[in-house]
């Protein structure tokens, strides 16, 4: 039995007149760390928050631990709910702020406090405790809001975009926190975040939402090598995927320029135009003419890689190579593309036409 | 430099103003206290004398024995708190009501009640009267409560106050386990208490000067609020000359209470408008 099963799930906005989540389905299991990720306004705060119970769910069903919950209130879904903007309660210090989910469900005094001081020990706010959020910094305030969370021992934790109000710095060391609190508490969480690199360290599996449709699901290492969707490709990844436009006609990959990138070793069949997408890692620079030529506009080093960015056959390309490549700004360079990690995508759909993993396999 | 002394010259002048105009709302309150303390001869002798030669604290003592001040000073303070008590909490839930709650025709309630602050208040009286009559509570202290308990200004300043409370802190509390009470109640509360506050002085200054309505209703002595008393006691005084040092002790005698709400409210009053919200 799934911890969350959603099915079917629709959302429409009685103010608005198109839906704005359409379909979703999934199972979430005992202990996962589920990260929706998507771009701003594909409706990831929308479906959490019909998780959370905060927003009513127009039709579908949400079942949690077997039970069905569309209609039971926030406050009876046993869920702790991590908010973007922390989301404290500004008249209570630390303590009643952690100690609040505890003092509704009518515990007693010694055992809050013996909750609400653990929670305190494991978040590093012990000192603050007498203090009111406004005289906290921003990552003292969202470790306030997990502990309001942690002590509540609920079965489920949600997280909207927890760290987007901190610096980048914070960002990466709280980013660490929640990965060791979920491996010590092992709650199921849910996760929203737009930041790839978010959704990439921190998932057991990942949901990439695009304008109300689920994408893709599958574990960071899936969804990075095997992206299902031209829209997961371009979205995952950083430097994002590199994209030329060709077409495959008996099994040769061609370049709109009519350059042959080389043979593919699985057969798809002829296809008008596609869209060729690459990682940054798997071009490189050739020593001889491949008649695929980039000039570059600019270099970037980023310690270990090289990252050159340049034009080639119209688009925008970036290759990662290492730093002892000697090329310079303006340069024509020759490219060679590692035929056997391309991915190819239906240019009219954005589906993708073969499974990268399985034909590598 | 230049800059400096020119916004200091303005400052300064912006103090003078402010000492004037403070002055000038004093003084009537300064000239009662000192006209209490006169003899007859002296409050109207000319040319004007500032000071009373002797200071006639007597005048105090006359004047509570020629009627029953004491009870109505209580009257009052006890009709305008119970009033601001039942305006606060009618209006937190009518205000949670609208800001919260999602019904049909919720903005239409909040017009019409809007609509009812547009009525001239002296329109309301003989609709009014009728019903308190009715309700047989005509010279009676209840009759005065419960015709001011509704308040279109409560409930209107407590509704902004409600809605500046974050979205987030509000579904943070439901996602917690809170229900609509306890959210009003340990939420909304406390996080408009600044305008709760402010709001319940301003009513309780109104409901213990209200004069017209509580005279229409209130005929016997022992219910006379201090407003209705004190004039009762000008009429049956006269305008005697001799008799304005008693007249003035007795409005002094009037405004005691709310100097004391002021004293020992100003600091709060202070404190409370400077510490709302969580400023990210
Ligand atoms: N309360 C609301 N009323 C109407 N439309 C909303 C509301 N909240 C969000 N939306 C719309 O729903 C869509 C998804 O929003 P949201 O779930 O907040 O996206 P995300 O969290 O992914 O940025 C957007 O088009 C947004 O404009
Ligand atoms: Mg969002």
């Amino acid at each position: 039995m799934p911890k969350i099963k959603m099915t079917s799930i629709k959302k429409k906005y009685d103010n608005k007149g198109e839906e704005v989540i359409h379909d979703f389905n999934l199972d979430i299991e005992e202990n996962e760390f589920i990260v929706f990720v998507g771009p701003s306004g594909c409706g990831k705060s929308t479906t959490l928050r019909m998780i959370a119970g905060l927003e009513s769910i127009t039709s579908g069903e949400l079942w949690m631990d077997g039970k069905l919950v569309n209609d039971v209130q926030a406050k009876d879904r046993d869920i702790a709910m991590v908010f973007q903007n922390y989301a404290l309660f500004p008249h209570y210090n630390v303590y009643d702020n952690i100690a609040f989910g505890l003092k509704m469900k009518k515990y007693k005094r010694s055992f809050i406090k013996e909750r609400v001081e653990q929670a305190a020990e494991i978040l590093g706010l012990t000192k603050y405790l007498k203090r009111k959020p406004k005289d906290l910094s921003g990552g003292q305030r969202q470790r306030v809001a997990l502990g309001r969370a942690i002590v509540r021992d609920a079965h489920i934790f949600l997280m909207d975009e927890p760290l987007s109000n901190l610096d980048a710095k914070l960002r990466i060391q709280m980013r660490k926190e929640i990965i060791n609190l979920h491996r010590r508490l092992g709650t199921t969480t849910i996760y929203v975040t737009h930041d790839q690199t978010e959704a990439m360290t921190m998932a057991s599996r990942i949901v990439v939402l695009n304008d109300g449709y689920i994408e893709q699901i599958g574990t960071p290492e899936q969804v990075y090598n095997n992206p299902q969707s031209k829209f997961v490709a371009e979205f995952m990844g950083s430097p994002p995927m590199n994209f030329l436009e060709g077409s495959v006609k008996g099994n040769q990959l061609m370049l709109d320029s009519g350059e042959v990138l080389g043979e593919l070793s699985q057969s798809i069949g002829d296809v008008e135009k596609v869209d060729i997408g690459i990682r940054s890692e798997n071009i490189d620079i050739a020593a001889h003419d491949t008649g695929i030529n980039m000039t570059v506009n600019h270099v970037e080093l980023m310690g270990a890689d090289l990252h050159i960015h340049g034009n080639a056959d119209g688009k925008e390309i970036v290759i990662r190579v290492v730093p002892s490549e000697k090329v310079a700004v303006n340069e024509q360079v020759s490219l060679r593309v590692n035929i056997d990690m391309v991915h190819l995508f239906d240019a009219n759909t954005g589906k993708a036409l073969f499974d990268r993993e399985k034909v590598n396999a | 430099m230049q800059n400096n002394k020119k916004s200091n010259l303005k400052q300064f002048g912006f103090y003078l103003l402010l000492t004037i105009l403070g002055i000038l709302m004093v003084f009537p309150l300064i000239w009662m206290l000192l006209s209490a303390l006169k003899s007859p001869g002296e409050i109207f002798a000319v040319p004007l004398k500032w000071l009373p030669e002797v200071a006639q604290w007597g005048n105090f003592k006359e004047a509570l024995e020629l009627a029953p001040f004491g009870l109505y000073i209580f009257n009052s303070t006890f009709t305008a708190l119970v009033i601001v008590i039942f305006q606060f909490v009618l209006s937190c839930m009518i205000a949670y009501a609208l800001t919260q709650m999602k019904f049909k025709g919720r903005t239409l309630v909040f017009n019409l009640i809007l609509i009812t602050y547009m009525l001239p208040t002296e329109a309301t009286y003989v609709p009014s009267y009728t019903i308190v009559a009715k309700m047989g509570l005509l010279d009676t202290l209840s009759g005065v409560i419960i015709s001011n308990i509704a308040s279109v200004f409560t409930i209107f300043l407590l509704r902004q106050a409600f809605m500046q409370v974050p979205k987030d802190t509000i579904e943070a509390a439901r996602a917690y386990g809170a229900g609509d009470f306890t959210i009003l109640w340990k939420i909304m509360i406390p996080m408009s208490k600044s305008t709760i506050f402010v709001v319940s002085l301003i009513s309780f200054v109104k409901m213990y000067n209200n004069y017209l309505w509580p005279s229409l209703i209130v005929k016997s002595e022992k219910n006379y609020l201090i407003t209705v008393g004190l004039n009762k006691f000008f009429t049956s005084q006269g305008s005697f000359a001799d008799k304005w040092p008693l007249i003035m002790s007795a409005n002094v005698l009037s405004v005691i209470p709310l100097l004391i709400l002021f004293i020992i409210l100003h600091k709060w009053f202070i404190k409370g408008i400077g510490d709302t919200g969580l400023k990210g």
